[in-house]
């Protein structure tokens, strides 16, 4: 290999890919770990059900939406990926909508007991979310 | 014959170095293989149509482990073209895939996905590493065979 230009090139290859790489861990899907757990922000606040209606759009594997909804707003998933997703809370009984591709909707109910609410798509890991009743 | 000509003209394929080059190139084709067995379920009821993506991951894992077998049981000039083939492929669809929304091809379903993380990110540089250490591989075996020809 010493004697070898083709090699030496290859090696040098391989160098600069591991330096790239360290560009790569990125994305506005990923936002790290997460509680598996709601948290609840307030034990004693009353639920209050409500006909808010809310909308989180689905796109390039990252959720935008609101932040923040009333106990039991009626929320709609709006999916402009082209693949299907899920919006499941972490502790898999709070809410669970799954929406198909190409523009399809869902809709859920927000929890009526005030708290955060992390949540993540069931089918790519690295897609998560918070959704904050209060 | 000395020491050094008996070096010279052992197998290029039983050299420490090589051998090192070897382990380097399966290891690299394992990660890749853990990564898209790992992702497969999801991704299949993601993206179903065709084939699926999810079917897709496992052909790809699979080729990967059975190459990177190949690569470490023989370590010939075969194999090391084989681990380039896999891994250089697998490298070409995630870049691909990541900067261009193709639609669907006949069997293929459209696997746009715009976000790197870091399971992502981990079977990409291991595909890369394991094309280009698969590349040093059979130029280091295509130019011991000239020499033993010589």
């Amino acid at each position: 290999m010493r004697n070898n230009p083709k090699a030496m090139m290859a090696i040098v290859g391989a160098a600069a890919l591991i330096a790239l790489s360290g560009c790569g861990v990125s994305g506005n899907g990923y936002q790290g770990g997460s509680s598996s757990q709601p948290t609840a922000a307030s034990s004693t606040a009353p639920p209050s059900g409500t006909s808010q209606s809310l909308t989180i759009t689905i796109k390039d594997f990252g959720y935008q939406g609101p932040v923040s909804v009333s106990p039991g707003a009626k929320i709609t998933v709006k999916n402009e990926d082209t693949q299907a997703h899920t919006v499941t809370s972490d502790d898999g009984k709070a809410f669970d909508a799954a929406v198909d591709g190409g523009g399809g909707t869902a809709q859920f109910t927000a929890p009526t007991t005030p708290g955060s609410y992390p949540y993540h798509c069931a089918y790519h890991s690295n897609m998560h979310g918070t959704l904050v009743v209060k | 014959m000395s020491t050094r000509e008996a070096a010279r003209r052992k197998p290029t394929n039983r050299r420490p170095r090589d051998i090192l080059l070897r382990l380097l190139v399966a290891a690299a084709l394992v990660i890749d293989a853990v990564v898209h067995f790992d992702l497969a379920p999801g991704y299949q009821l993601g993206a179903p149509g065709g084939i699926g993506q999810g079917n897709l991951f496992r052909i790809e894992a699979a080729a990967a482990i059975l190459v990177g077998l190949y690569v470490l049981v023989r370590g010939s000039r075969p194999a090391y073209a084989a681990a380039l083939v896999v891994a250089g492929s697998a490298l070409i669809a995630v870049l691909l895939y990541r900067y261009v929304d193709i639609p669907a091809i006949g069997p293929i379903p459209s696997m746009y996905e715009p976000v790197w993380f870091f399971e992502k990110s981990l079977s990409a540089v291991a595909e890369g590493l394991g094309a280009v250490l698969a590349g040093v591989g059979y130029l280091r075996q295509r130019s011991s065979a000239r020499q033993r020809r010589r």
